[in-house]
């Protein structure tokens, strides 16, 4: 009854937004060439998911997000395992992780254009570099929430190194590794789309940059839409994973 | 007791030292410390805290090597775990949060790849022995804190250990949950006929339980006295109570504090 009841004022909500930015350029609010109403930029969203070129972009920026997400994903939760697993790997590496973590990656953005062009390659690096150091954190943490008592008691019931690792490592770690999974999934989309937004021939990040130079707002924000929706539908995908593992594997250990 | 004295013996160390660290900084935390158990016996190892009664377990338990002495398990020397021959209970139930009750009594036998039918008939008998089979498919946090230490107890009796070494396991129960433990424990090693070494810093858990009680010192950690009870079994709750148990506790505080003023 109750989470009824959170659920239907999460829609009204949603409702309600919907409706003020209809509204808002109706009614002239606002003017409507700064925001036109959300009917508009729906219909000019059918429009772009039948334009072939559009359709073209996505799947630019789909398969750089892809392989940024792939590469980058494993690569970080290994070295966070590693690191994790190694106190004095911890304490050199830790404060260069940190300091990398702080730095806004996007100021290195003219480098990697130089280095590597405006092409596949760019997009692929620079959402690797962002998504990188806010991965490995979740990898270490992983590490550290494995129960060391049940890593004793294993042994002591004749557990061998590799037995430690899948009987009590890997279940132990599933709720945070599909967390770094999942900012994985996040920050891939945010790198890929924001080097596009800086350089690139294809992709929806370069049509949201040209748009919004053209002033063309209703084009704008149906991309702006889409990509949100986009990345919503998979975080809350994740989330669901997550939760459903958090309820098989942490309870408390004792 | 004279029937477990002419037994054979289980576990036996032999003059174990245990030191840390190097040079000024050296702590020896045990000190030519022997003792044996035989077959079927009960025996509880008491004394203050830092007396290094968990760091004898851990040694005996194959967790921790020894700076020098011996462990012998049915006269074989032991330099690794050895569950074959040793079951572990910790202070804490340390059970697998994403594994059944029954899943968590069979975890010891999965490890050495038993079949699926052999672990369920295993684990059942083991239900049967700790009163838990009822709760066979609940998870641990379903479990009250009794109900988990006697899961973990029925794991470390699940491969029929020769010894079963317990490492202050009633120390973070309540005293009325642990009251129960004690004739719940007694009845399991009547029936089980294990033999069991028992780690504690509570004087009269040591006292009730045991045929005979290990009396630690500290710094360095070595044994000082070993204290044959000859309260009669069964024994009974009502006993904890007793002028002859009080004066047993008297003595082993006498030993470890020191002679009454």
């Amino acid at each position: 009854m109750q989470r009824w009841t959170v659920r239907a004022g999460r829609l009204l909500t949603l409702a309600v937004v919907a409706l003020a930015w209809e509204a808002a350029g109706r009614l002239q609010w606002v003017d409507p060439d700064f925001l036109p109403p959300l009917s508009k930029v729906l219909a000019t969203l059918w429009r772009l998911l039948h334009d072939a070129q559009f359709l073209t972009d996505i799947r630019v920026t789909a398969v750089e997000c892809l392989f940024a997400f792939a590469i980058v994903t494993p690569l970080a939760l290994g070295c966070g395992f590693v690191i994790g697993e190694s106190q004095r790997l911890e304490r050199t590496l830790g404060p260069a992780l940190q300091v990398l973590l702080t730095v806004p990656k996007s100021i290195f953005l003219p480098v990697f254009v130089l280095m590597l062009g405006i092409g596949f390659a760019q997009k692929v690096v620079f959402a690797i570099v962002l998504t990188f150091f806010i991965v490995v954190p979740t990898g270490i943490a992983a590490v550290h929430s494995v129960p060391r008592g049940l890593v004793v008691a294993a042994r002591a019931f004749g557990a061998t190194r590799s037995q430690v690792y899948t009987s009590i490592y890997v279940p132990a770690m599933a709720p945070l590794v599909l967390g770094g999974v999942r900012l994985g999934l996040i920050f891939a989309v945010h790198g890929v789309v924001f080097a596009e937004m800086y350089g690139a021939e294809y992709g929806i990040g370069r049509n949201i940059m040209l748009w919004g130079e053209q002033f063309q707002m209703d084009y704008l924000l149906a991309a702006v839409l889409l990509v949100v929706v986009f990345t919503v539908v998979l975080n809350e995908l994740m989330q669901l994973c997550e939760t459903w593992s958090r309820s098989r594997f942490e309870e408390a250990a004792s | 007791m004279t029937v477990a004295a002419v037994s054979p013996e289980v576990v036996a160390a032999r003059a174990v030292c245990k030191s840390f660290g190097d040079g000024a900084k050296r702590f020896s935390a045990l000190e030519d410390v022997s003792l044996s158990v035989h077959e079927g016996q009960f025996i509880s190892i008491v004394g203050p805290s830092g007396c290094g009664k968990s760091t004898l377990l851990q040694i005996i338990a194959g967790l921790s090597a020894t700076t020098s002495g011996e462990i012998l398990i049915d006269g074989e020397r032991i330099t690794s775990p050895r569950p074959d021959k040793i079951g572990v209970v910790f202070q804490e139930p340390l059970l697998l949060p994403w594994k059944t009750a029954a899943e968590n009594i069979e975890f010891p036998l999965a490890l050495r790849h038993e079949a699926a039918d052999r672990r369920r008939q295993r684990s059942q008998v083991l239900l049967d022995l700790v009163g838990l089979r009822e709760s066979a498919q609940l998870y641990p946090h379903q479990l009250s804190g009794g109900m988990k230490q006697r899961v973990a107890i029925a794991r470390g009796l699940v491969r029929d250990p020769r010894l079963l070494l317990m490492d202050e396991p009633f120390a973070a129960l309540d005293e009325q949950t642990r009251t129960r433990m004690w004739s719940e424990l007694l009845q399991i090693w009547a029936r089980s006929r294990s033999t069991i070494l028992f780690v504690t810093h509570s004087l009269i858990e040591a006292v009730y339980l045991a045929d005979a009680v290990l009396v630690m010192g500290t710094r360095p950690g070595r044994i000082i006295e070993r204290l044959p009870i000859d309260l009669p079994r069964p024994r009974t709750p009502d006993m904890v109570g007793s002028e002859v148990l009080g004066q047993l506790r008297n003595r082993i505080w006498h030993l470890i504090a020191g002679p009454p003023t």
